[in-house]
């Protein structure tokens, strides 16, 4: 462009140089009244392009001149307001010296006055006022403009000029999908928009902005005409195969595959893998699945997203089991989109089906601290569960209309697993003398259903702001087990046996929950910027517990009830909820305030007993958010809300849980709900061209009637707990975080620290005790790459625990633990690539648990790309290459300052093809 | 016919947006007040200085691409269209873009990208001067550079905006950028919004259209211009377009097509 004008220039100037320079010069004035007209404009032209080279307006006297003009074709072009245009082409020499005299231009008006316009009108009518015109029936030839086809239709009619007139009026404005088309220019733009890429063609009366923009009919209408595009999305389909075999038995088996056919999507994937992948993770979801996005909804009254969506425990962001033990897995589902009818109608399939099982062993060690001694146990567990789950969702929108929508949608599954546990357990006194030792056999069989719905209807009123929505779900579970226990354990005094207690019982559990939620929410403008939102809704939630315990009759049969075990309870809840809301949405402001008020009752009946009690609740939900955006990057935030928490039938179910019967769970049908108010101010300042950000937040939390324990601890080391109300629970976290980028070597540099301070209350023999812990964290990230050449990047932290119980201060646990990662990637010649991740976690051993913990965890894979587009990846990897790898677990909020380790995928070396295959449609017309 | 030509001639002041009735009252005022003048039926009356507003409108759909679910729930969070507004004054030969009213739909907009909505463009277009002061996200930058020249191609399409009866003109700038303008011959400032100048009269429309961007007034009027209101803006670091396209390409480097696009949408 600057090269362009620079030669123009030069030529310009190299122009005048050699030559003496043209000259035009002439006098504007008005045809009739002979009158000179000043400022009129007078443009010169180049005559092959239309391009401007120069231009001048009239003076007082309505004379104009141009000096200095190059040689070569000119058009002049005169114009003035509300007169015809005067257009004289040019021819000038070096030596042209061109007056004008006097050009006369003419009135528009008067030129009207002798033309008279009369046009044909035939049209078509259908939807209403559009006409609707498909663009495929009207034969154009390949690579036509839109002016081509529209030349074609019926009624319509394009002058020399490109004015269109449809049905005898002047078209005003020529839409495509809804924004204004002005049409290419081929001598400047390639890019054109082809009469074959049209779909339709909808001639209609536009109303006027003012009166789309208030609702009100002006009655100002003007003819317009939309170019619908086809879809651009055209048939295709993608996957990938990928197949590993390790060593150990090791594998990792997958396939892929979405098709689509314009705005149908349908997909399937299948996993066989036994090195911890479990599912599709967030990326592949949106290739092969439901993806995540499906589950968000968005408030439009308060501006932010609500994740809601089946939930799914086994479901992770990264499609890896997160639990314990060695994970099998065989799984499969399908998913299907569609979008119809303009968009206005969508649905949503989805199914899956997972058989996941899992072996393991896990360890755990625990310290009990109370008011007079201390206590440990050692527990060592050998597991065997399955799980088979099947999955079922889907969802249908409907936009009814440009202001309201409503969506329907459904999710159900069944769950049947299997669980087999072995415990051998020993309980130390403080003097390691052995208080019980003991074995515990536990397997069960149970099966889960659960269908729930939803429908959420929204309108948009006339007013702008003024809306109204409606929700209505329904929750329904029901879960079935039933299972065996088989507990021998000794009790000691002096080492010495002393008493054995046996349990062998078979067990029955079945529960049933059914919810129903309504709520209607209406919101009124109160200017442009704020609104009130008032919401009431009534929820019912009724759930059943049936538990039964039999030991062994004379007959060697489990049919004798043993009731100190067994109970049958219903928990009704009758929640009626109302409040209001204000919010204020201002370019840097936004004010969130508002109150609930939940009118809870509590049925409880003992349907053994045949005791009923009622009891009734004022709960409050407030809540208040203030931000202050100082620019689109940096903000200020303070958050508060109270939120209610109402407790579970298997808290208040007023029956002993013996599952482990050196841990007995008695119900408490006393528990109120617990209350909690939650405090969180938070900052960040992002730069994005330096790549500085800074993060912190504070938050503090207090909470009312805590849903806490009561536990007490007898000589023989047995434990019973209760869940009960407690004031006074705290906590308080911070964070900080803050990033650069050294410009330099371009190297990514983070440093963050992090808090978390609590102070917990339980009742530990009858004794209140307030346990106090902290946890403190400094950490480190390093990055740095190259496109395409390296990355590599190291993460450091160092935290520091301690945790001291009021019953006995003198006992304080404290100690460190330090984390490592480096990892690398680099891309060689030939398509080769390394990568190495290294997760090294070294845990200082404390006064009750002196055993080393350390893990090393070493990951690494070369691998090199072949075929067009890398398609084709073959890959050696090595897990855990020091064979160190464990999982581990430590907790010291409360007077049980526990450790548990357990066991993970170990080293094991694997060779995996991946195979990404596709054949994708053509790019989206169009766009970029 | 005649007498309401004349009233079009001599009032000053057009807005779109009025009511008809709230016009036609204001019309038979200033009527009144220039009854006493003589009337000029061939002439017409040039604006030499004044206010516009343009409404700087983007579609926000079209920069995302179709079919992809995160899309979707971005596109439900924001209306098709952004209008933010700007107002341009103008002298005989300067003029000043700056922003306007706010737009308090706009707070709402989740995922708002508010590159080149702080913009501020002094031109002075008898010596083709211009200073810009532009808001990079956290940077201000100030711009000293001569005004963007444009080779335009002048068409016979015309149009009435805000009023004003405009002529089109088409030209690329950037080296691919398809610009559309309309101008219109009765303001003598050669000037129009962002850089888009250099046309015999006041640019009233702009579109980029494969950029999916437009600027339109949609109001007009002759209130006197005073030299403190075209104060030259004179916050940020100092730079030429040229050097803030390199330092811009250089932080954005792995940013992938929104470098581009940011580029392209802090160097009109």
């Amino acid at each position: 462009m600057k090269k362009t004008i620079l030669l123009i220039g030069l030529l310009v100037t190299a122009a005048c140089g050699i030559a003496q320079k043209a000259t035009i010069k002439g006098i504007v004035s008005d045809t009739s009244s002979k009158e000179n007209l000043s400022n009129a404009v007078v443009s010169v032209l180049r005559a092959k392009d239309s391009i401007l080279y120069k231009y001048t307006r009239t003076n007082a006297q309505g004379r104009f001149s141009f000096a200095r003009l190059p040689a070569g074709r000119f058009i002049l072009l005169v114009t003035y307001p509300k007169y015809a245009d005067y257009v004289e082409p040019v021819t000038l020499t070096d030596s042209t010296s061109l007056d004008f005299g006097k050009i006369a231009v003419i009135l528009k008006a008067k030129l009207l006055e002798e033309v008279v316009v009369k046009q044909k009108i035939s049209a078509i009518r259908i939807k209403g006022d559009t006409t609707e015109f498909t663009a495929d029936s009207f034969h154009v030839q390949a690579n036509a403009t839109v002016e081509d086809l529209l030349k074609k239709l019926p009624g319509i009619q394009i002058d020399k000029n490109g004015k269109i007139t449809a049905q005898g009026e002047t078209v005003q404005k020529i839409l495509v999908d809804g924004e204004e088309f002005f049409g290419d220019d081929p001598t400047l733009v390639t890019q054109n928009l082809r009469a074959d890429m049209v779909d339709k063609v909808q001639v209609f009366d536009k109303k006027s902005d003012q009166a789309a923009f208030t609702g009100i009919d002006d009655g100002q209408k003007s003819k317009t005409i939309n170019l619908k595009l086809k879809d651009s999305k055209k048939n295709g389909y993608f996957g990938k195969i990928s197949a590993g075999g390790g060593t150990d038995g090791y594998f990792d088996n997958q396939l892929m595959l979405n098709m689509f056919k314009k705005k149908k999507k349908f997909s399937v994937y299948g996993i066989l893998s036994n090195t911890g992948k479990t599912g599709l993770n967030w990326n592949e979801r949106d290739k092969y699945g439901e993806s995540f996005a499906s589950g968000v909804d968005y408030d439009e009254a308060n501006g932010y997203f609500m994740f809601s969506g089946s939930q799914d425990e086994l479901d992770s962001w990264n499609g890896q089991y997160n639990g314990q033990g060695y994970p099998s897995v065989k799984t499969g589902g399908a998913h299907y989109n569609d979008k119809w009818n303009d968009d206005k109608q969508s649905a949503n399939i989805n199914y899956k089906i997972l058989q996941l099982d899992v072996t393991g062993t896990n360890g755990t060690n625990t310290q009990y601290i109370l008011p007079d001694t201390l206590y440990y146990t050692n527990q060592r567990e050998t597991f065997n569960n399955q799980i088979l789950r099947n999955r079922a969702n889907g969802s249908y929108e409907l936009q009814i209309d440009s202001g309201s929508s409503i969506k329907i949608s459904a999710n159900g599954g069944t769950d049947h697993k299997i669980t087999d546990s072995h415990f051998i357990t020993e309980a130390l006194a403080a003097d390691s003398a052995l208080v019980n030792s003991g074995t515990r056999n536990i397997s069960t069989i149970g099966d889960t259903r659960t269908i729930n719905s939803n429908i959420l209807w929204k309108k948009k009123m006339h007013k702008k702001g003024r809306t109204i929505s409606v929700n209505l779900s329904e929750n329904y579970e029901k879960g079935n087990s039933d299972g065996y226990l088989f507990a021998d354990n000794e009790f000691y005094k002096g080492g010495v046996t002393y008493q054995q207690q046996i349990t062998d019982q078979y067990k029955k559990y079945n529960s049933e929950k059914l919810g129903f939620d309504s709520k209607i929410t209406y919101s009124e403008p109160l200017s442009r910027v704020s609104s009130l939102i008032v919401n009431y809704g009534i929820s019912v939630n009724n759930s059943t517990s049936n538990r039964a315990s039999f030991n062994k009759s004379a007959d060697d049969k489990y049919t004798s009830m043993d009731s100190l075990y067994s109970n049958d309870y219903r928990f009704n809840v009758f929640t009626h909820r109302g409040g209001l809301a204000y919010s204020l949405i201002k370019k840097k402001l936004r004010v969130n305030l508002g109150n609930n008020i939940g009118i809870t009752s509590f049925n409880q009946d003992d349907l053994v007993k045949n005791a009923s009690t009622k009891r009734n609740f004022i709960n409050w939900f407030p809540q208040a958010s203030v931000g202050y955006s100082f620019t689109q990057q940096k903000g200020l935030w303070f958050r508060y809300n109270g939120n209610t928490t109402q407790p579970t039938i298997q808290q208040i179910q007023p029956t002993r849980t013996n599952d482990d019967p050196l841990n007995i769970t008695i119900g408490n049908p006393n528990l109120k709900p617990q209350f909690a108010n939650n405090l969180n101010a938070s900052f960040n300042n992002y730069k994005v061209l330096t790549e500085t950000n800074i993060y912190a937040n504070i938050s503090y939390q207090f909470v009312e009637n805590a849903i806490g324990s009561r536990t007490s601890v007898d000589s023989n080391g047995k434990r019973t707990y209760q869940s009960v109300n407690l004031n006074g629970n705290k906590s308080i976290g911070s964070y900080f975080g803050y990033g650069f980028k050294l410009k330099k070597p371009g190297i990514n540099i983070n440093f963050n620290g992090q808090v978390r301070y609590s102070s917990n209350q339980s009742i530990v023999n009858d004794i209140l005790n307030v346990t106090k812990s902290g946890n403190y964290t400094l950490g480190n990230n390093i990055y740095k790459s190259k496109d395409k050449k390296y990355e590599i990047g190291l993460h450091t932290s160092a935290t520091y625990t301690n945790s001291h119980s009021s019953v006995q201060s003198s006992i304080k646990t404290h100690y460190w633990t330090f984390n490592v990662q480096p990892n690398f990637d680099v891309f060689l010649p030939k398509k080769f690539q390394v990568h190495s991740d290294m997760d090294a976690n070294f845990r200082q051993k404390t006064s009750a648990f002196d055993f080393n913990t350390n893990v090393i965890l070493w990951n690494a894979w070369i691998g090199k790309k072949f075929l067009k587009g890398d398609a084709l990846l073959i890959k050696a990897s090595a897990n855990d290459l020091l064979n160190q790898n464990k999982g581990f677990n430590r907790n010291v909020s409360s007077n049980f300052i526990s450790q548990n380790t357990y066991s993970s995928i170990q080293r094991f070396f694997m060779l995996s093809v991946v195979w990404n295959f596709n054949k994708a449609g053509t790019p989206v017309p169009g766009n970029n | 016919m005649v007498k309401s030509k004349t009233m079009k001639a001599l009032i000053y002041i057009y807005q779109t947006g009025y009511a008809a009735a709230k016009r036609m009252a204001t019309c038979i005022f200033l009527f009144l007040i220039f009854s006493s003048a003589r009337l000029q039926a061939q002439n017409a009356i040039f604006l030499t200085e004044g206010k516009i507003e343009f409404e700087k409108k983007v579609n926000m759909y079209a920069l995302m691409e179709e079919g992809d679910s995160w899309n979707d729930l971005q596109k439900k969070t924001m209306p098709k269209f952004k209008s933010t507004y700007f107002d341009l004054l103008f002298t005989k030969n300067r003029t000043i873009y700056q922003p306007g009213r706010e737009n308090p739909d706009n707070n709402k907009i989740f995922f708002s990208e508010n590159i080149a909505e702080e913009n501020i463009v002094y031109s002075e277009l008898d010596s083709s001067k211009s200073i810009s002061q532009k808001k990079v996200f956290e940077q201000v930058f100030l711009i000293q550079d001569s005004t963007r020249q444009i080779q335009w191609k002048i068409t016979d399409e015309s149009r009435v905006i805000a009023g004003f009866q405009c002529r089109r003109a088409n030209a690329i700038i950037m080296d691919s950028i398809y610009v559309v303008a309309f101008y219109t011959d009765e303001i003598i400032a050669p000037g129009g919004p962002e850089s888009f100048t250099g046309l015999p009269g006041m640019i009233l429309g702009v579109s980029l259209p494969h950029q999916h961007v437009t600027w339109f007034a949609t109001k007009v009027s002759a209130t006197p211009v005073t030299a403190a209101q075209l104060r030259m803006p004179g916050k940020g670091k100092k730079v030429t377009n040229a050097s803030l396209r390199e330092t811009l390409k250089e932080r954005m480097k792995d940013w992938g097509k929104y470098a581009q696009r940011n580029l392209e949408a802090v160097s009109l």
